[in-house]
């Protein structure tokens, strides 16, 4: 069952953790297409990691009126632990997309050394369809995030 | 959303009461049950926006809704079926230099042999919740 929640008037007087406790209760899962492959330069000998979105999080995303400004968390960032945070409050933000929650996500659950560092020489994230991530865990701690053709160019 | 303001709860048959405040400060703030077998995904959960998968017995849980300090409280836990068969005992870890408010990084380990030695591992099940103040 899906819930409007443009018809609850959720505004940024209804603390975040309430919104998403009530959406839980009012809307299926939607898991997601799609995973985030990245390296982290602050890790150089760790294998890349897999973002893997939550599917309760993607059913907010998609329905609008739950989750705040991406803005906000990003200033959230800069704010020493314990002071007030500009994201349980903010006013909700409408649907997004699929692929513009997955670029929320990376900026929100990703250092942004790796998503927005113009000194890279090769791109450090992927967004990749989920088929495209092995499920034999044998070797995980020997991924790499593969160099395209594109990327080499791209450097030179 | 209705909001129900009082200081306590009573329960009518048998007199027994509690503050609200426990209600408040002491229950779950996020919750997750993790697959960290094969393809991870997420069974289920309260609050997280997603899990990063850093590498064998290694996770992230990024929260929604941030904790408001450091000095929130994480309950782990993990199994599988080489745990139920007895090969070892299994700890979850939580690295405290990334006990951030946006969310725990958990570690898995599964400890064998009589030098208990310690591996990194996958678990079939990964579940952690997290209480104390939320921003």
């Amino acid at each position: 069952m899906t819930y409007a929640f443009s018809e609850h008037l959720w505004d940024g007087a209804t603390h975040l953790w309430n919104r998403l406790h009530e959406a839980k209760e009012r809307l299926a899962p939607v898991p997601s297409r799609y995973r985030v492959i990245f390296e982290d330069p602050a890790e150089p000998d760790a294998p890349c990691k897999v973002l893997v979105p939550d599917p309760n999080w993607l059913a907010c995303a998609l329905e609008g009126g739950i989750l705040p400004p991406i803005e906000t968390y990003l200033a959230d960032k800069e704010t020493p632990d314990g002071a007030p945070k500009l994201h349980p409050y903010a006013e909700p933000i409408g649907p997004m997309t699929e692929e513009q929650a997955i670029e929320y996500l990376v900026m929100k659950d990703i250092p942004r050394r790796i998503w927005d560092d113009p000194t890279a020489n090769a791109p450090r994230f992927r967004i990749v369809p989920v088929e495209a991530v092995p499920s034999d865990r044998t070797f995980r701690n020997a991924w790499r995030l593969a160099v395209e053709p594109q990327d080499q160019e791209q450097a030179a | 959303m209705s909001t129900l303001i009082t200081d306590n709860f009573q329960e009518r048959a048998t007199g027994d009461s509690v503050g609200a405040k426990y209600l408040v400060r002491g229950s779950a703030k996020s919750w997750a049950n993790l697959n960290g077998t094969g393809t991870i995904a997420l069974r289920d959960s309260l609050n997280v926006s997603s899990v990063v998968d850093n590498g064998t017995g290694d996770y992230s849980f990024n929260l929604t809704s941030a904790m408001a300090n450091a000095n929130f409280n994480i309950v782990g836990h993990a199994d599988d079926d080489s745990f139920i068969m007895g090969a070892g005992h299994v700890a979850v870890e939580v690295g405290t230099r990334i006990r951030a408010v946006a969310g725990p990084r958990v570690l898995v380990a599964r400890y064998t042999g009589s030098s208990n030695t310690r591996t990194a591992a996958d678990m079939e099940f990964v579940d952690f919740s997290t209480q104390g103040d939320l921003a």
